[in-house]
């Protein structure tokens, strides 16, 4: 469900935005790396460090999509790439620098270390936890983006951006707005996961294939999509490796492959003109 | 204006002389010439088909482990070997290709990068045959062609990689300039466009691909003989990246591109990444922005540019 | 009676609910004139997508000489002789004339998969380009990259692109859209000089280049075929004329 709120911040900044943005990761470490400082240094509880997290990490996208990202909207798919991955390697370098190689561990609040009783039985809190905020922010989305105006001039604005202009629409205001909005996700993923998937240097790099499938398999833009693709992917992905711990990881990435294979566009609404 | 021939001589020259300028950094220059003709079958989709690839290191380790069993199980003969690899590649470029050619874009990337990560776990989990984590050892090459045996100041090793190179830069100069080569530009520009000429523009990608990882297949074979070893992240993901970089730092979809960036690369790394990596991994990141925003299209890009603004000058 | 060179057989598309062409019955005959019009929106462009193959019908069957050819994908409907230019501009921008041409050519020749450089091919293909560039006026651009060019040239190097894979039935999509006014006339002279056995089917909004283009005038209204007969007889129909004046008059 982590991949869920990671993902879906990224379904924002590439399904929305089209921007390939393989930084992703970036955003999602630095929300997991101010949770924990801010709860270590400060003595901030969990909640409100992700909090602090979420508003810092966003604070810090949208002043990058002010100054970087902004001038390569309409540049080839390779300068993102290579702009991205350029992101990563100074990310992974400063994290290194500032709080060393080893993952960062986080203290969870008494009411999420312990077993919750769920109906059919007891499931560890954290993870309730997880997948309940999973699905609140999925409501939050649905209607805040897809239901919206907000949603729609995102839309305009990429489709045809003089003509969204020329309705009105403020076009660097919207863009910087969803990509903080974007930024602001991967930071709650990113701070919510820690214990599930560790804060350290390499985590842009060794998750990014992960986020990507789930974009990709919902197909571009498809905001609910990403919600049950992500939700299938954790339920195969923890049954394959409990039942094959050795063979897990590879047949999950096959698996991925034979879909897309038969579905190349992912599971979006096919749109065509 | 320089004329192409001249200056695909000049390639050669450069290859043929750096023993000579650099007498004491032979194996500096067999890693440039091994990266350099990865640099350059990658250049194949990323430059000249338009594909955005994050998986090559696939190939290239795949290669570089065909070769490496290939001489642990069977003959040591380094050509025979490279054969294998660049088969071996090759023969996973074909299955990959038709895989992966299905999407595009962010797709395209996200699958290249499953099957780097695909084809890594398979080489840790067949330890067997592999070496698994521990690398694949306990090669021994014999002499290149019966006759030169490797030794131990790198010369040969040296004018094995350069030969090769200079041959692959041969062939890949062959299909760029071949009308297969230029029809690969037209699907870049226009796929569209491509299949209302009447092209068959999955064919032609797909030989694309078969063309490139065979390339990188025969670069990863000539790692694994000359080092005589292969490490598990010469599968990497991050491996994948850098490969990419030479290209791009030296301009992608351009003849002397991959040539150019690779040997940058591998001076630049050695340099600025003998203290400490976190460095090298700034520096890497911060090349990188340059790069987009200072000289996109690489460095050869930049320097055609500057040659062309000095002659207007001129008239 | 002569097989015609293609014929269409209650072809239909549908896009979700909304279906823009219905059941259209149409055939082309070698060295036909036949102009397309219509409203906006009535489904020409669809049409013409669904007979090079751009598009899939969701009814209906293709024939090209009486072989059935709705199944076929659009590159090798080309090969069997179905050349088209686009509504919008679609050339490899960033490429000179002469390459756009060139490719073109290459595939029509079916050596464009040929995987080494041959100088008498080469040779041979430029030959080709430089024919057409003469033919259709181009030759002092030819080297220029496409995107610099002002739109008229753009819209002659997709014609031209399309005459290079001399094809049996051309499909025109309004081959003058977005060209400046006095450009217009030097679109029409090249299309007036189209080879005489070519099969051309044209989509215009300029009645007065239809009339004096076309043999035959097929009149497309919400997808379906609304009229068809000669010139005449198009410009006499009451419905028609109620069509058009009904349209805001153009020009």
């Amino acid at each position: 469900m982590v991949l869920y709120l990671l993902a879906v911040g990224l379904t924002v900044t590439l399904g929305l935005m089209r921007f390939v943005n393989l930084a992703h990761g970036v955003f999602a470490m630095a929300g997991g790396y101010v949770t924990v400082t801010v709860m270590s240094r400060f003595g901030v509880p969990f909640l409100p460090g992700v909090a602090v997290a979420v508003v810092v990490v966003a604070g810090a996208g949208m002043a990058l999509e002010r100054t970087l990202y902004r001038r390569l909207y309409q540049a080839p798919i390779l300068e993102q790439v290579l702009f991205s991955v350029g992101l990563i390697f100074i990310s992974m370098a400063a994290a290194r620098y500032f709080f060393g190689p080893l993952a960062q561990p986080i203290e969870l609040p008494a009411w999420l270390s312990g077993p919750v009783g769920v109906g059919i039985g007891a499931f560890p809190a954290y993870r309730v936890f997880l997948i309940a905020v999973g699905a609140l922010v999925a409501c939050a989305i649905w209607i805040g983006i897809e239901r919206s105006r907000f949603g729609a001039s995102v839309r305009a604005a990429v489709d045809n951006r003089r003509m969204a202009e020329a309705v009105g629409i403020d076009v660097d205001r919207v863009f910087t707005v969803s990509f903080g909005l974007g930024t602001a996700l991967a930071a709650l993923g990113g701070g919510l996961g820690a214990d599930l998937l560790p804060i350290y240097p390499g985590y842009p790099n060794d998750y990014l294939v992960y986020f990507l499938i789930v974009v990709a398999v919902a197909g571009f833009g498809n905001l609910r999509g990403a919600f049950f693709v992500a939700l299938a992917f954790g339920i195969v992905d923890t049954t394959v490796r409990y039942f094959m711990p050795d063979l897990g990881r590879m047949l999950v990435l096959l698996l991925v492959m034979a879909v897309l294979f038969y579905r190349p566009h992912g599971f979006a609404p096919r749109t065509e003109a | 204006m320089i004329s192409t021939r001249a200056l695909d001589g000049l390639v050669l020259a450069a290859l043929a002389a750096f023993p000579m300028v650099a007498p004491g950094y032979l194996d500096l220059g067999t890693r440039m010439a091994i990266l350099a003709l990865c640099a350059l079958s990658l250049d194949l989709l990323v430059g000249y088909c338009g594909l955005v690839t994050l998986g090559h290191a696939a190939f290239f380790g795949v290669g570089a482990y065909a070769a490496g069993i290939f001489a642990v199980r069977a003959w040591a003969e380094p050509l025979a070997g490279l054969v294998v690899g660049g088969l071996a590649a090759a023969l996973l470029g074909l299955v990959a290709g038709s895989v992966l050619l299905r999407s595009r874009r962010l797709t395209l990337i996200m699958l290249s990068l499953a099957t780097v990560l695909v084809v890594q776990e398979a080489a840790n989990r067949a330890a067997w045959l592999t070496g698994g984590a521990d690398g694949l050892q306990g090669i021994v090459m014999g002499p290149v062609a019966g006759a030169f045996p490797f030794d131990l100041s790198g010369r040969v090793s040296y004018t094995y990689a350069a030969l090769v190179l200079a041959v692959s830069f041969l062939v890949f100069c062959a299909v760029i300039d071949s009308t297969f080569g230029r029809s690969l530009v037209g699907i870049r520009e226009n796929e569209g466009r491509m299949h209302a000429i009447g092209a068959p523009v999955d064919v032609r990608l797909r030989a694309a691909f078969v063309i490139s990882a065979a390339l990188a297949g025969v670069a990863g074979a000539l790692q694994a003989q000359v080092a005589e070893f292969v490490a598990l992240n010469a599968v990497g993901v991050e491996f994948s990246g850098e490969i990419l970089i030479m290209l791009i730092l030296g301009g992608a979809g351009r003849r002397y591109g991959a040539l150019v960036g690779a040997p940058l690369y591998v001076f630049m790394q050695d340099y600025l990444a003998r203290e400490d990596p976190t460095y090298w991994h700034l520096w890497l990141g911060l090349m990188l922005l340059a790069i987009v925003f200072l000289a996109p299209g690489g460095l050869t890009a930049w320097t055609s540019g500057l040659a062309r603004r000095m002659r207007r000058a001129h008239a | 009676m002569p097989e015609p060179l293609l014929e269409l057989g209650g072809v239909s598309r549908r896009f979700g609910s909304l279906e823009v062409v219905r059941h259209v019955d149409l055939s082309l005959e070698r060295g036909e004139r036949r102009a397309l019009v219509g409203p906006n929106g009535a489904g020409k462009t669809t049409l013409i997508n669904l007979i090079s193959g751009r598009l899939p019908p969701s009814g209906g069957r293709i024939w090209m000489r009486g072989r059935d050819v709705t199944a076929m994908r659009e590159a090798r409907r080309v090969k069997a002789g179905i050349g088209r230019t686009f509504q919008v501009t679609s050339l490899f921008r960033r490429l000179a004339i002469e390459e756009n041409l060139a490719l073109a050519v290459a595939e029509h020749l079916g050596v464009a998969g040929r995987l080494r450089p041959d100088r008498a091919l080469r040779s041979r293909i430029d030959a080709r380009v430089a024919e057409i560039t003469a033919m259709l006026h181009l030759d002092d651009y030819v080297t220029r990259p496409v995107e610099v060019l002002p739109y008229g040239i753009q819209r002659m190097v997709e014609l031209g692109i399309a005459l290079a894979l001399e094809p049996s039935i051309l499909l025109l999509d309004e081959p003058a859209a977005g060209v400046p006014r006095a450009d217009v006339g030097l679109i029409f002279e090249a299309v007036d000089r189209l080879p005489k056995e070519l099969a051309v089917l044209l989509i215009e909004h300029d009645i007065d280049v239809v009339f004096r283009f076309a043999r035959r005038v097929t009149v497309l209204v919400a997808g379906e075929i609304y009229a068809e007969g000669t010139p005449h007889e198009i410009s006499d129909h009451p419905g028609v004329r109620a069509l058009y004046l009904g349209e805001a008059p153009r020009g």
